[in-house]
């Protein structure tokens, strides 16, 4: 029978496994050594349609974010959805030590999300290639600005700091103690940013950005 | 598990007025404060995860939709995992025979690789 696979936790936690998850279906935590799997059945066909899928979305988020404020998870990407929980199994004991180290390292944290964009206005239309580039610098280094104010203004509550491009413009992660999270916020609304430029602080979501150490 | 002291909650946006002293809190069952929505004036939104805030919908959809572990191969309707959803949000392909009905009520002037791929399955 085809799962959908939810998050991985360490199989030590003593969670409380969320009732329903994705179309009601009852949530099930495979235990794989150190690791645990959360999943529920899934029937095909139960998620056609552009409402459906939406409220799959969420109902998968509502079941991660319940997981989340228990524990530290490694979310799978929506939707995951595997033959049976033999699957699952193969799949965490392959990833065992990748997984466990991970959430070892980074259990009692969370990742802020920081989207620095620049406000459509601020772009007007470009008459050449050449000036289009140019645009294009100006505005990636003044993200770069605003960026680095908001790692100033939060350094002290930071354990780590990630940040790349993205199409629509800057996207920054701060990886931080669940504890920290009110001053963490605090300290973002102290950050200014230019007129032409919009800051979209999100979270806390599973430190998905963190989950592979940097060398 | 410990998760360390209570987070303060901001309202979602019917209560900004709330929002902007910080004096709005709701306790979770489990102990642990939301954090909902918290809009501050340098062109700074902060946003939580909670559902009850509409304004965090698109940012729900987007994280669940790009962050996280993809598994490579062996599933059930991994044709082209997430990617599916993105084909138009208009379905979902849960099985190989959604993603050939589906398909084929579309235009035949459209050759995308997905379509090939999926054509060439049906065959």
């Amino acid at each position: 029978m085809p799962v959908l696979a939810y998050c991985i936790t360490e199989a030590r936690s003593e969670l409380a496994i969320p009732a329903a998850g994705v179309g009601s279906m009852p949530v099930k935590a495979v235990v794989a050594g150190p690791l645990q799997c959360f999943v529920s059945r899934f029937e095909s066909g139960s998620m056609e349609g552009k409402a459906t899928i939406r409220e799959s979305a969420l109902e998968f988020h509502r079941t991660v974010q319940e997981l989340f404020r228990q524990a530290a998870v490694v979310p799978f990407r929506f939707p995951t959805i595997l033959a049976d929980e033999n699957e699952i199994s193969a799949f965490l004991a392959k990833h065992s030590s990748e997984y466990e180290s991970a959430l070892l390292r980074l259990r009692d944290a969370v990742q802020m999300e920081i989207r620095i964009e620049e406000r459509e206005a601020a772009s007007p239309p470009a008459a050449s290639g050449t000036e289009y580039l140019r645009h294009r610098l100006t505005s990636h280094k003044s993200m770069e600005e605003t960026a680095l104010g908001f790692r100033h203004a939060s350094e002290e509550w930071v354990r780590e700091w990630r940040q790349r491009e993205a199409p629509s413009g800057l996207r920054c992660y701060a990886l931080l103690m669940r504890e920290h999270l009110e001053p963490f916020l605090t300290s973002m609304k102290e950050v200014r940013v230019s007129p032409g430029q919009t800051a979209r602080v999100t979270g806390p979501w599973p430190a998905t950005e963190f989950l592979k150490v940097n060398k | 598990m410990d998760l360390g002291r209570p987070i303060h909650l901001f309202r979602g946006a019917r209560n900004r007025s709330e929002a902007s002293n910080g004096t709005a809190a709701e306790r979770l069952p489990n102990g642990i404060d939301r954090v909902h929505y918290l809009e501050s004036t340098n062109n700074v939104v902060i946003v939580g995860t909670d559902l009850a805030d509409d304004v965090s919908l698109l940012d729900i959809i987007d994280h669940i939709l790009n962050a996280g572990v993809v598994i490579r191969g062996s599933l059930v309707i991994s044709l082209a995992g997430v990617d599916l959803v993105y084909l138009g949000l208009d379905v979902i392909l849960t099985s190989v025979e959604t993603a050939i009905r589906y398909l084929q009520l579309q235009p035949p002037s459209s050759g995308s690789p997905l379509r090939k791929s999926i054509q060439r399955q049906s065959e």
